[in-house]
């Protein structure tokens, strides 16, 4: 997962409220940390950095001379900020879909492919959470999952989203547990099944899986895919076919829950659901 | 703000424990159950102690697969990974074992406990419905009267059951006005304070001490109803029906409570899944509690449409903001029910619904924190307020 940073970020509308201060939102993930900082209803400021098992070391470096006047914390280690800063914290549930709504105001599903999750998110028509579902305990068919087969057939991630996208056909990978599925690949590849036939086998099996958490809270467009798995053209043209319905990415998939967190700080309770 | 904690329970527990002993001693049998489906008023009949056995750790799965699969629902392997490894109190202390075949897992499970301690399997019918079901449950409980005599009870007598009757109808009563504590505008009592009152201790002894702590500690509860700051706290709380599998490992409960909502009721077994009409008197004791045993509206039965329609009513009478189901896993008929109950939840009940799949590793509790603040999160779309100060 690549590092990324983006100061000045204008993938959204302006807006000319009066208010100068400036609000962050921290998504501590369960590889990396997503930091966004909204000023004026505007992204200011978007970054996201690997945390090396240390997320609260990562989240000071990301807010190191920031200074923002308010923060709320989300993610998987969102109690650590808390803890730490005093500051409120939502699940990633929530923040994700305040992000959505907010960079695609017709959403009504979200797909949040992450690093050790898989979430389905159902929205009403005016943006409130109906249902949600997330994968089982274990990392299959996350993003996890797909660094892990990546490296077993020597390929980084782009090269391995796209020969899977590349690939006339797809060999039929069955095992979903990181670890059995990195046997069978390996087997697979030693009986002469091309790589590209792999990867593309191993992309529509978490395709599969994603597809069936999202028809669980029921699909309606607009569907919006984010996280690590937003950054995978196969996996968005499998979606796409799998589902029947165009999957919308917005330009930083990796930064919807810490942008709608920033939003819900900057409104705090005043905050709603509708959107402006 | 807790009341009632595992401090009121072992206090009670080891004092029990003490007085069981003696009475063991003077020559009294213990005999331990493990499913709501064995009449324990037919044990305490033949002068027996009844005791629930433990089934709720992960610390005995490792013996327990050493003959089980792993998987195989939790419930079922920490009963069996404790008798193997004598690491049950309760099960030490049991002379024999009447057991349930609720479900096929336990069902074959019981067949190697019977290699531990005499075991009597009482065999379920498939249904509740119609007069064949009853008469074949109330064969099945005359088999265990006569498998107590065997194990050193005493010969059933109608006047001995029927006295076990009436002293296990009080005492389910005063369980009950419990729970009813939190029918109320504001609920008085936590989920985990009703679980440590009602169930302090394992053992059915002393039914009579057991029904006057029972109204203590509703006296001091009722005081909570006079105390503002306790009912400002209460009333912000989403209040939580928790349903499906026994409560026998308690990370669920906890985790809903310490993320904020209260489990106002539960309707699992041990709640109001067992404490439902009392047991008739008046007529043939026998047949009267194989009626009311009968009808516990378990997911082993087909249909079970009794469960669904006590969901309906605890969520009116409960006034319940959202329900959540237990299912541990591999029990498959809690699971395979879990969709008709959402169902009913969503659609009768008009409530939020969520399912909480899991066992009783501790590895999985920060994904269910997520999906239970998550789900917290829906019934209350106000976010909090963010700080105010300079970060960092």
């Amino acid at each position: 997962m690549n590092n990324f940073s983006l100061t000045h970020g204008d993938t959204l509308p302006p807006d000319p409220g009066p208010d100068p201060r400036t609000w962050a939102g921290l998504d501590l993930g369960s590889r990396t940390v997503k930091l966004v900082l909204v000023r004026g209803g505007r992204v200011i400021h978007q970054e996201v950095r690997c945390h090396a098992h240390d997320p609260l070391a990562t989240c000071r470096e990301l807010l190191d001379g920031r200074h923002p006047d308010g923060l709320l914390a989300t993610g998987y280690g969102r109690r650590l900020a808390q803890a730490q800063w005093g500051c409120p914290a939502l699940t990633e549930i929530k923040a994700v879909a305040a992000g959505a709504r907010h960079l695609r105001p017709a959403c009504r599903t979200i797909l949040d492919i992450g690093g050790q999750d898989t979430k389905a998110v159902a929205l009403d028509g005016a943006g409130r959470t109906q249902g949600f579902e997330m994968n089982d305990k274990c990392a299959a068919g996350t993003g996890r999952f797909l660094e892990v087969m990546a490296m077993a057939l020597g390929m980084t991630l782009d090269q391995f989203s796209g020969a899977a996208l590349a690939s006339p056909e797809a060999a039929p990978v069955n095992d979903m547990c990181t670890v059995f599925a990195e046997s069978e690949v390996v087997s697979l590849a030693a009986r002469g099944t091309p790589r590209e036939a792999l990867a593309r086998g191993l992309h529509a099996s978490v395709v599969r899986r994603a597809a069936a958490l999202a028809r669980r809270v029921g699909i309606q467009p607009d569907l919006l895919l984010c996280g690590g798995g937003g950054h995978n053209p196969c996996l968005r043209a499998l979606l796409e076919e799998a589902l029947g319905i165009p999957v919308w990415v917005p330009d930083q998939p990796q930064t919807v829950a810490a942008l709608g967190a920033a939003l819900m700080a900057a409104a705090g309770p005043g905050w709603t659901e509708e959107t402006p | 703000m807790t009341l009632f904690d595992e401090s009121y329970r072992s206090d009670i527990e080891i004092e029990v424990f003490r007085q069981v002993n003696a009475r063991k001693a003077e020559g009294a049998k213990v005999f331990g159950v493990y499913c709501a489906f064995t009449p324990r008023e037919l044990l305490a009949a033949a002068g027996g102690i009844p005791v629930a056995l433990c089934a709720g750790s992960e610390q005995p799965m490792a013996e327990a697969e050493r003959h089980l699969p792993r998987n195989l629902c939790p419930l079922i392997k920490s009963s069996y990974g404790h008798a193997l490894a004598d690491s049950c109190p309760y099960f030490h202390c049991a002379d024999a074992l009447v057991a349930d075949a609720t479900c096929d897992g336990k069902k074959k499970m019981f067949e190697l406990l019977a290699r531990i301690r005499p075991l009597h399997l009482l065999h379920l019918p498939q249904t509740a419905a119609g007069p064949a079901a009853l008469d074949y449950w109330l064969a099945e409980l005359k088999g265990v009267a006569r498998f107590l005599e065997e194990a050193g009870g005493r010969p059933l007598t109608r006047t001995a059951l029927g006295e076990q009757i009436e002293r296990y109808n009080a005492f389910r009563e005063h369980k009950r006005r419990i729970f009813e504590l939190n029918q109320g505008p504001v609920p008085l009592v936590t989920g985990r304070e009703i679980d440590v009152i009602t169930a302090p201790t394992l053992f059915d002894f002393d039914l009579e001490a057991r029904i006057a702590e029972l109204d203590q500690a509703r006296d001091r509860l009722l005081e909570r109803a006079r105390d503002p700051q306790f009912r400002a706290g209460m009333a912000a709380r989403p209040r939580i029906l928790l349903t499906g599998c026994p409560i026998t490992n308690r990370k669920v409960l906890d985790l809903l409570e310490e993320a904020g909502a209260v489990v106002a009721v539960m309707e699992n077994c041990g709640g109001m899944k067992t404490l439902g009409d009392p047991v008739a008197t008046g007529g043939d004791p026998l047949r009267a509690l194989a009626a009311t045993y009968l009808a516990i509206p378990c997911p082993c039965m087909s249909p079970n449409r009794r469960r669904l329609e006590l969901l309906e009513s605890l969520v009116r009478s409960y006034r319940i903001d959202a329900v959540v189901e237990l299912t541990w896993d591999a029990c498959h008929t809690y699971n395979v029910e879990a969709w008709q109950v959402r169902e009913h939840v969503q659609g009768a009940c008009g409530r939020p619904y969520l399912q909480i799949h899991t066992d009783y590793s501790p590895s999985d509790c920060e994904q269910l924190r997520t999906r239970i603040g998550a789900f917290l999160e829906m019934l209350d779309p106000v976010p909090p307020a963010p700080c105010e100060r300079r970060i960092p």
